[in-house]
C-alpha cells in the first residue's frame, strides 16, 4: 500500500517528489523532502497523514520532533497517549502528524503551528530532540480531529482517521 | 392542539429523528471558528450527536458530566461526539475547555438549522436554543437510536450509549468476531 513520507535533510535528495528549503529557527537551511512510495524511501524518512502536505498553504512554521533510534516509545504508551489528549484537547496548531517507521513505535511528529504560546510547549517535542522550522508550499492547515477517538486506524500515523480497506 | 405542542409542519420536519431515519449533513463552525462538515467529522464511526441548550442550563451541565466520562472509553474505541449548540465558537470553546472535553463543539449561533431539524425549542423564548436531543449515527448519518431530552428523563444514560455503540460497531466491523 502506498503511503507518503517526509524527512527533514540536509541535502536534496535525488528521488523525492516534493522539496522545499526551510529555515530552522537558528539560522540554518534544511531541505524538506516528500515522497509517495510503496516502501520507505530514505533512512531519515518517515510516514505521515497525507493531509498535512499540500502546495497551496500559507507560511508555516513546524516543530518537527524526531525520536532517534533505540529511544523510540510504544505508540500506545502513556506520554505519547497523554501528547494526543492533549493536542485534542486544547488545539492550538494548524495540523498535526505523528512520524512512523513501523507499526508500533512513535518516530517522532510534525505539529504545524497557529501562533500563541503553546508553541514552545509542543507536548511531543518533550519526547525527544526537536526543531522549529519555516516553509512556505510543504505543508497545509489540518482541522482538528473529532475526538474522543484518538487511536490509529489501521496503523496509519496519528491523527489520520478512517480506516482504509 | 395547544399553543406548547409542535405543528404539523414540525412533526413533518422530525422524520430524520427516529431509528432508520437520516440527519441532515450540516455545516458549522466549530470552537476554532473554521467550518465543518458532518459527515467528515464522523468520518468512519459510529458518532453521537448532541444538541444541546447552552451553557447557562443546569440539566446541560450535568448531562455533559456524563459525556465527559464516557470520553474515556470513547478514545480507545473508536467512537466520535459531536455537540452542537446556538452558543458562538467562544462561547462554546470556552464551555468546552472547562469540562475538559475533547471532541469537537459546533455553533449554531444564526439558528440555520433549528427549523431545518425540527429541533427550535419554543418554549425558551430567552436563549432560543435547541431542543436537547441526542441521537446515535452510522457513518452515513443514518439514525440507530435517538432521544429526546426535554425532560432530563430523556437523555440517554451511559449505559444506554455503550449497547448502542456494541451494537453500531459489531454491525459496521467486519472483524468483530476476531480473525481466526
Amino acid at each position: 500500500m502506498s503511503r507518503t513520507y517526509i524527512a527533514l535533510l540536509d541535502h536534496e535528495p535525488k528521488d523525492a517528489d516534493v522539496t522545499v528549503v526551510g529555515q530552522v529557527r537558528d539560522g540554518s537551511d534544511l531541505v524538506l523532502a516528500a515522497w509517495h512510495a510503496d516502501r520507505r524511501p530514505h533512512p531519515r524518512a518517515a510516514s505521515v497523514d497525507p493531509r498535512i502536505l499540500g502546495t497551496g498553504g500559507p507560511p508555516i512554521t513546524a516543530s518537527w520532533t524526531e525520536l532517534p533510534e533505540g529511544h523510540r516509545p510504544l505508540f500506545d504508551s502513556p506520554e505519547v497517549l497523554e501528547a494526543r489528549r492533549r493536542l485534542i484537547r486544547s488545539w492550538p496548531a494548524y495540523g498535526v502528524s505523528a512520524l512512523v517507521t513501523d507499526s508500533v513505535h512513535l518516530a517522532g511528529s510534525v505539529l504545524l503551528w497557529a501562533g500563541g504560546p503553546l508553541f514552545d510547549d509542543d507536548p511531543f517535542a518533550r519526547l525527544g530532540p526537536s526543531r522549529v522550522v519555516s516553509s512556505q508550499g510543504f505543508f497545509v492547515p489540518l482541522p482538528a480531529p473529532t475526538g474522543p477517538a484518538l487511536e490509529r486506524y489501521g496503523g496509519a500515523p496519528w491523527p489520520f482517521d478512517r480506516f482504509i480497506s | 392542539m395547544t399553543e406548547d405542542e409542535p405543528s404539523p409542519d414540525v412533526d413533518r420536519r422530525r422524520t430524520w429523528l427516529t431509528p432508520g431515519g437520516r440527519l441532515p449533513d450540516l455545516e458549522l463552525p466549530d470552537t476554532t471558528g473554521g467550518l465543518r462538515r458532518l459527515s467528515d467529522l464522523v468520518g468512519g464511526d459510529p458518532t453521537l450527536v448532541h444538541f444541546y441548550r447552552g451553557w447557562f442550563c443546569p440539566k446541560e451541565r450535568q448531562f455533559f458530566q456524563v459525556l465527559a466520562a464516557l470520553q474515556n472509553e470513547a478514545e480507545v474505541a473508536y467512537t466520535r461526539f459531536v455537540s452542537i449548540s446556538v452558543e458562538p465558537p467562544e462561547v462554546s470553546g470556552a464551555y468546552r475547555a472547562g469540562l475538559g472535553a475533547r471532541w469537537t463543539f459546533l455553533s449554531d449561533p444564526e439558528r440555520r438549522y433549528l427549523d431545518v431539524l425540527g429541533l427550535r425549542e419554543t418554549t425558551d423564548t430567552v436563549h432560543d436554543p435547541y431542543t436537547p436531543t441526542c441521537v446515535v449515527v452510522d457513518p452515513d448519518l443514518t439514525v440507530h437510536a435517538a432521544y429526546r431530552g426535554y425532560w432530563f428523563w430523556g437523555r440517554p444514560t451511559a449505559e444506554e450509549l455503550r449497547h448502542d455503540f456494541r451494537s453500531l460497531t459489531r454491525s459496521l466491523r467486519p472483524d468483530w468476531d476476531p480473525p481466526q
